[in-house]
């Protein structure tokens, strides 16, 4: 009996004394999903953020209260450090912001191109959100234009994001999500450079900021545009189509694309369906030597010249070709970076593990050492189909 | 709440001793003296046309005893054998036993014997001049025909249950094990109702000891009265204060047998269709009879299912509580976006909406159990609607929270056992504070406290988490899949 006794005041007291802690109602909760950073012109205040929240009714489809409300609002809000306009945001948002849900930050170009060193130590150091969010630059605009936009197709700006990134990466692959935990990481690795995926604006116009954005079939949309690469965390130079899916190639990033070849009187689409590439450094000479090893499965699935396909050597020829074309694409990738002095691929990692101590000696010196350096590749392709069909049809 | 006296008390002057008296007429008139004149008590006086002195009487409690028999084989006889004989009193009570056809007739001499076979139900033939009572089992009582269980059915299986009368429930099962090593003891429970127990058992495979204990328990009751099994249950369980069922309870002979043949010991109390079987240990509460009736493969998966069902049924309302009040960076963007839509409207903390539609929903099970059956579809009407639709249009509550007590409601059903569904009614109602409170980690302290208690429970000695504490890694499985019968039968053969 005076152990349930106990057992009642040991219950009595956990519940009491922690009394309703953390108790928050939903409805209390300005849940931010979003947020930007953007350099600020005033000195003094040197963060511009902008915070994109849900507002809830907008986006239920149970309230019954007419008029159609917006999914998500932005306050921007300038401060010091980003903790302070996060601060500062309550004398804006009327309800207690909560980022355990945040799923997206935009870096504004003017800002990544000064500097993004430290702007991610709030976001690791803080309790209440995740490392796993995926980090966008807003090419040529400021994140608080990107966030603006309303979006027609998927109910949050974040989540189109995202999900157009995701799409983009595996269908296409000239960009990939890039977590901020990753970046930090590259940040803070001496033999790895960062890049980020460009988001910017199509079709921009005034009318993405308002409702009338919805109301056309030709609204202004977010896309994903270019691969953001960084010099001791600063923007250098944007990557495009295929010079930015290259890269992907090199980090094995890239699953689905259509890599196109020229033929007699037309073009034969080949996708690859499966990408694996190894990193390999050596000394040759007291100098470094980058090889790549890249496997590419592929299937060949469109061509608009006469070839017969059944022919295993025709698939060979185009094999080479295949690997020909992706050969030079990558060089020429490589080959940018090594101008830019921009190892975003993580070289400088793998040598740091074949052959530390010539890392330890040299690491203060990679960026030259990785410009200069020797530059081998090895490109794979199996086309291991031709679809369903044998021959293109013939126009009579 | 009692009114009178308690009966012993009131019962100060031994008048129920000693011995019958050679006067027929006087016999009877103590015997109307002590039950009070009552109406219902029937004595018939046969007289012998060559002799006055001789006669004999007749006496039943009406309504006990089978009027057909006394009749046909009792009073009947009696008249006949008057007419044709003139005997004498030594002669006659030599033959008496004769006389009677009936299947069972018993001498005895005492008042108290005298008096219980009467009031059992019993007929007794008193002889004029002789102090011998003559006792011919006569017993009738009223009982209900053997129908489909109500609280434990099952698709395919056995669809008798039983009954309020101990000696139909005995049939049921002797008529499923025919085994002389089956036993049966007799008690009599209650100071006041005398209500007949019975203990059954198979000797050389049920634990003698278990049998020891159980008989001892069941001696020891002092109560005056013992209307269903659950008086039993609660004087003889180990630890009385506990919300979980230490005895199981069935309404089902092929339940009671199964349990007989894995040595267990079934108590059968007059009065009422529910059985106690003993030592019950927790993962049973989990096993329905039909487990074993259909393919082994479907059993197994619905065991887990009501293993799920069960954690559900305790935890859906508390877990989605601490969630959207303490931790709602755990729940989907998508989820929270759309719960946060339907909280927008609504007056009320989380807490209160939660525990509305709960007491809401206890309202609506509790009226559905003791309404007239004629009400039953008004109620079932107005509840479903109101409290499923209106309440949520009429921004009483969201709509996740009636999903979610529904839920939790109804997959505590799944459960075969009763007494498991009111724990899960208890503990789901604990949860919902503690988890109001301090969210996700009190529902992990009290499941820990839980956990605790249960590992500390016994039933008649045997712990009652086995296998789990204590940890027996070979019975586990038994727990959670249904093995097929022949590698059970294996097992049990090599024990």
């Amino acid at each position: 009996m005076k152990m349930n006794i106990s057992l009642v005041w040991m219950a009595a007291i956990c519940l009491l004394i922690s009394g309703c802690s953390n108790y928050r109602e939903l409805n209390e909760l300005g849940v931010i999903i979003a947020m930007g950073v953007d350099q600020n012109d005033d000195p003094k205040q040197p963060y511009q953020v902008t915070y994109q929240v849900i507002n809830p009714s907008g986006l239920s489809q149970t309230s019954t209260s007419g008029g159609q409300s917006l999914a998500v609002i932005n306050y921007t809000i300038t401060g010091k450090t980003i903790l302070e306009t996060l601060g500062k945001s309550a004398s804006v948002i009327p309800r207690e912001n909560n980022t355990t849900h945040l799923s997206l930050i935009i870096i504004g170009e003017k800002l990544a191109r000064n500097n993004l060193d430290l702007v991610f130590d709030g976001l690791d150091r803080g309790k209440y959100s995740r490392g796993s969010i995926p980090i966008f630059i807003a090419r040529g605009k400021t994140a608080k234009d990107v966030l603006g936009v309303i979006e027609p197709l998927e109910t949050t700006l974040g989540k189109n994001i995202i999900s157009t990134t995701q799409n983009n990466q595996k269908l296409y692959g000239s960009s990939s999500e890039v977590l901020a935990y990753e970046i930090i990481s590259s940040l803070l690795s001496e033999g790895k450079e960062a890049s980020l995926p460009g988001i910017s604006i199509s079709n921009d116009s005034q009318k993405g900021k308002q409702t009338e954005n919805l109301e056309t079939t030709n609204p202004t949309t977010i896309k994903v545009k270019g691969l953001a690469i960084f010099r001791k965390g600063k923007l250098v130079r944007w990557l495009d189509g295929e010079t930015a899916r290259a890269a992907q190639f090199v980090t094995s990033k890239v699953k689905n694309t259509p890599v196109v070849l020229p033929c007699e009187r037309g073009n034969v689409t080949i996708n690859t369906i499966g990408v694996k590439s190894k990193m390999l450094t050596a000394i040759h000479h007291e100098e470094p030597v980058i090889h790549t090893d890249i496997n590419v499965m592929g299937e060949l699935l469109e061509t608009s010249c006469e070839i017969n396909l059944s022919d295993p050597r025709v698939l060979k020829k185009f094999e080479k070709k295949m690997e020909n074309v992706l050969k030079k694409q990558i060089k020429r990738t490589i080959s940018i970076t090594q101008k830019e002095k921009s190892d975003i691929f993580g070289f400088g990692d793998a040598l740091s593990r074949t052959n530390p101590v010539y890392w330890r000696q040299n690491k203060k010196n990679w960026d030259n050492l990785y410009s200069d350096a020797q530059v081998s590749l090895k490109v794979h392709v199996d086309i291991i189909n031709s679809g369903l069909r044998m021959e293109p049809y013939e126009s009579k | 709440m009692r009114i009178g006296r308690s009966l012993k008390r009131a019962k100060e002057k031994p008048t129920t001793d000693g011995t019958l008296l050679c006067e027929v007429s006087e016999n009877v008139k103590r015997l109307m003296k002590e039950l009070g004149h009552s109406s219902d008590l029937s004595v018939r006086m046969i007289e012998s046309p060559h002799q006055k002195s001789v006669k004999a009487a007749v006496i039943h409690l009406d309504g006990l005893a089978d009027g057909n028999i006394i009749n046909e084989n009792i009073v009947n006889p009696l008249i006949q054998w008057f007419k044709e004989n003139n005997q004498t009193l030594t002669e006659m009570e030599e033959r008496a036993s004769h006389i009677l056809t009936v299947s069972q007739v018993t001498v005895k001499e005492s008042w108290q014997e005298f008096l219980s076979a009467v009031l059992t139900g019993d007929t007794v033939v008193l002889l004029n001049g002789s102090t011998k009572a003559f006792i011919a089992s006569t017993k009738s009582q009223p009982s209900r025909a053997i129908t489909e269980p109500t609280s434990q059915t099952v698709i395919r299986g056995p669809k008798d249950s039983f009954t309020e009368n101990l000696r139909t429930n005995t049939s049921l099962i002797r008529a499923r094990i025919q085994n002389p090593d089956v036993r049966l003891e007799s008690l009599k429970v209650g100071s006041v109702t005398q209500t007949d127990i019975g203990i059954m058992y198979i000797q050389g495979i049920a634990d003698e000891s278990i049998v020891e204990e159980v008989k001892e328990r069941v001696k020891g009751i002092d109560i005056d009265g013992v209307l269903e099994s659950n008086y039993i249950e609660e004087l003889i369980r180990d630890d009385s204060a506990t919300i979980f069922p230490l005895l199981l309870n069935t309404e089902r002979p092929d339940a009671v047998v199964g349990n007989l043949l894995e040595g267990r010991v079934a108590i059968i109390i007059q009065g009422t269709p529910f059985v106690l079987i003993v030592p019950a240990i927790f993962s049973q509460f989990f096993q329905s009879p039909e487990d074993y009736y259909q393919n082994q493969y479907i059993s197994s998966f619905l065991r887990m299912l009501r293993f799920g069902a069960f954690f559900l049924s305790m935890y859906a309302s508390a877990v989605y509580l601490a969630l959207v009040t303490h931790h709602q960076g755990l729940i989907p963007t998508t989820l929270l976006v759309s719960l946060m839509g339907q909280r927008e409207n609504v007056p009320f903390p989380a807490v209160v909406e939660i525990l509305v539609m709960e007491m809401a929903f206890e309202i609506l099970r509790e009226a559905g159990i003791r309404m007239p059956r004629a009400i039953g579809p008004a109620v079932s009407i107005v509840g479903a609607l109101i409290l499923g639709q209106a309440a949520v249009e009429a921004g009483f509550v969201g709509a996740a929270v009636v999903i979610i007590v529904a839920i939790s409601a109804i997959s505590s059903f799944t459960l075969p056992n009763t007494s498991l569904v009111n724990v899960t009614r208890g503990i789901r109602f604990m949860l919902i504070f503690i988890s109001a409170f301090i969210g996700l980690y009190g529902i992990l302290l009290f499941t820990l406290c839980i956990w605790l208690h249960m590992s500390s429970l016994r039933s008649i000695g045997v712990p009652y988490f086995t296998p789990f504490a204590p940890f027996r890694l070979k019975e586990q499985r038994g727990v959670f899949f249904r093995f097929p019968l022949p590698s059970l039968l294996k097992k049990s053969s090599r024990k």
